[in-house]
């Protein structure tokens, strides 16, 4: 049977698959309230680990930053139904961002203004504390702008591989979030390390 | 069979920059690495403009970034909601069936498609719930130490003697932390005080730590013990100090120890020890 790769689900199923995740309650078992605040407790822990590199991740795959931020939401609302209901915890990270990514296609869909390429910030955006002089950034942007050139005539799947081992998933958890196989995950990777490599070459 | 006339392939080295998982595969390729100037090259080279493009990428992106207080008060209001949601819903069946089957109709409408991509969620085999904790219950793993002085321990002729945990111990460890059967390859089975750094084996000294789960993982850990050891050996802090960070709370000590508060990008990949399996 082929592999329903992300991007390739119909735009239908996305939204389907946003309706059909389960409504707290549903499932007509009593849910006690200790164990609804355990969960309210560890999703905000989750929140608190993941908000950043699932925000970089939605920023890299073409979202603005006030869209990525409410793909996180809704995300980890997603999240609190899914564990609300009694779902499985395994690989939670690799779901997590699973989730992330479809909904970070919908919402690209949705507003369809976003780049499908690997986005940066404007330079001009202010300078965090800590940061490299302006020089420094220059040349650092210059770089990473070069790298990004390379890695946009890579497929989709590719980047949204890269960008996933950046924000530091292993091969298992990026193929869960991808919903590919490990071995795709490789080639991904090892396409997308070649292509850097001949930027520094 | 891994000997130098036969090189490791680019996907070979692909699986060794992620470290970790695939054990025995990974452990026959470290060791050709170590003993093959080319294939160390190659390694480096795929490795290093990686790092490179991590590194931009996530300081210009983190740039971007707004501070996380207000959309974690947003959170905070929308599950304080769905908590209370979940307590009304309780006392009223009839919302609950009307919601199930709003539920159904949705699945019909949007299709198979829909229902596939969820189905795709479908759960595999992995850490348990109970190892989701990224520090271990100081109650069950309070952390042991032996009587080995920081002299003994660094000394450069100290012979690496590799630590074995008998099966049924470890099953007992697993057990004590809530975990039945435990997945291969998915868990080391960690010395909260390392051996590098005093700690024995004893079950008050081993817990079942996630490769995956959280990112205070066993990669993370594995990087901390590596910087204690090296800050141990050089004089910079005392092993009673490193000792007592590492068990006290070990994502602290990370923290203090790196001077960061989220594991550092390249420790994703770090491995120190081998998985459980």
């Amino acid at each position: 049977m082929a592999v329903r790769h992300p991007w390739h689900v119909p735009a239908s199923s996305v939204g389907g698959a946003v309706a059909t995740l389960p409504i707290p309650g549903v499932s007509g078992k009593a849910v006690p309230a200790t164990h609804r605040v355990e969960i309210h407790d560890e999703v905000t822990a989750l929140f608190d680990d993941l908000r950043e590199p699932i925000l970089r991740y939605l920023l890299s795959m073409g979202l603005s930053v006030a869209d990525g931020e409410d793909v996180v939401q809704e995300t980890f609302l997603a999240l609190f139904r899914h564990l609300h209901r009694g779902r499985p915890r395994t690989n939670l990270r690799g779901w997590i961002f699973r989730t992330a990514h479809n909904l970070g296609l919908k919402s690209r869909r949705l507003n369809g203004r976003a780049r499908k390429t690997i986005r940066t910030p404007s330079f001009a955006d202010p300078v965090a504390d800590g940061a490299p002089n302006p020089e420094q950034r220059l040349r650092m942007r210059q770089r990473y702008d070069r790298m990004c050139a390379v890695l946009n005539a890579l497929p989709a799947r590719d980047r949204y591989c890269l960008s996933l081992r950046a924000e530091g998933l292993r091969y298992r958890e990026i193929a869960r979030a991808l919903g590919v196989s490990l071995g795709t995950v490789s080639n991904c990777i090892r396409r997308a390390a070649a292509r850097l490599q001949s930027v520094q070459a | 069979m891994w000997g130098r006339e036969r090189h490791l392939s680019d996907a070979d080295l692909v699986f060794l920059l992620q470290g970790g998982a695939q054990a025995r595969r990974a452990r026959r390729c470290r060791q050709h690495i170590e003993e093959c100037e080319d294939c160390r090259a190659r390694l480096n080279g795929m490795q290093a403009p990686l790092q490179e493009f991590f590194a931009a990428r996530r300081r210009i992106l983190d740039e971007a970034l707004p501070p996380p207080e207000s959309a974690r008060h947003q959170l905070r209001d929308a599950l304080a909601r769905a908590v209370a949601e979940g307590s009304d819903q309780r006392s009223q069946p009839a919302w609950r069936l009307s919601a199930a089957l709003a539920t159904v109709a949705l699945a019909i409408a949007f299709g198979t498609g829909g229902i596939l991509w969820y189905s795709g969620n479908a759960p595999i085999d992995g850490p348990s719930v109970a190892a989701f904790r990224a520090v271990p219950d100081s109650r069950l793993t309070p952390g042991r130490i032996g009587p080995a002085s920081s002299v003994e321990l660094c000394a450069s002729d100290r012979p690496a003697v590799p630590v074995t945990v008998d099966r049924q111990v470890a099953l007992a460890v697993f057990r004590a932390h809530g975990i039945e059967t435990p997945q291969p390859l998915a868990y080391e089975l960690d010395h909260l005080v390392p051996p590098e750094l005093g700690g024995v084996t004893v079950p008050e000294n081993l817990w079942p730590q996630p490769y995956e789960g959280s990112v205070w993982d066993a990669n993370a850990k594995d990087a901390l013990e590596e910087r204690l050891v090296r800050k141990t050996c050089s004089g910079e802090i005392s092993l009673r100090a490193a000792q007592a960070d590492i068990a006290r709370d070990w994502v602290a000590a990370y923290r203090k120890h790196f001077q960061a508060e989220k594991p550092l990008v390249e420790h994703a990949a770090f491995l120190k020890d081998q998985p459980w399996e």
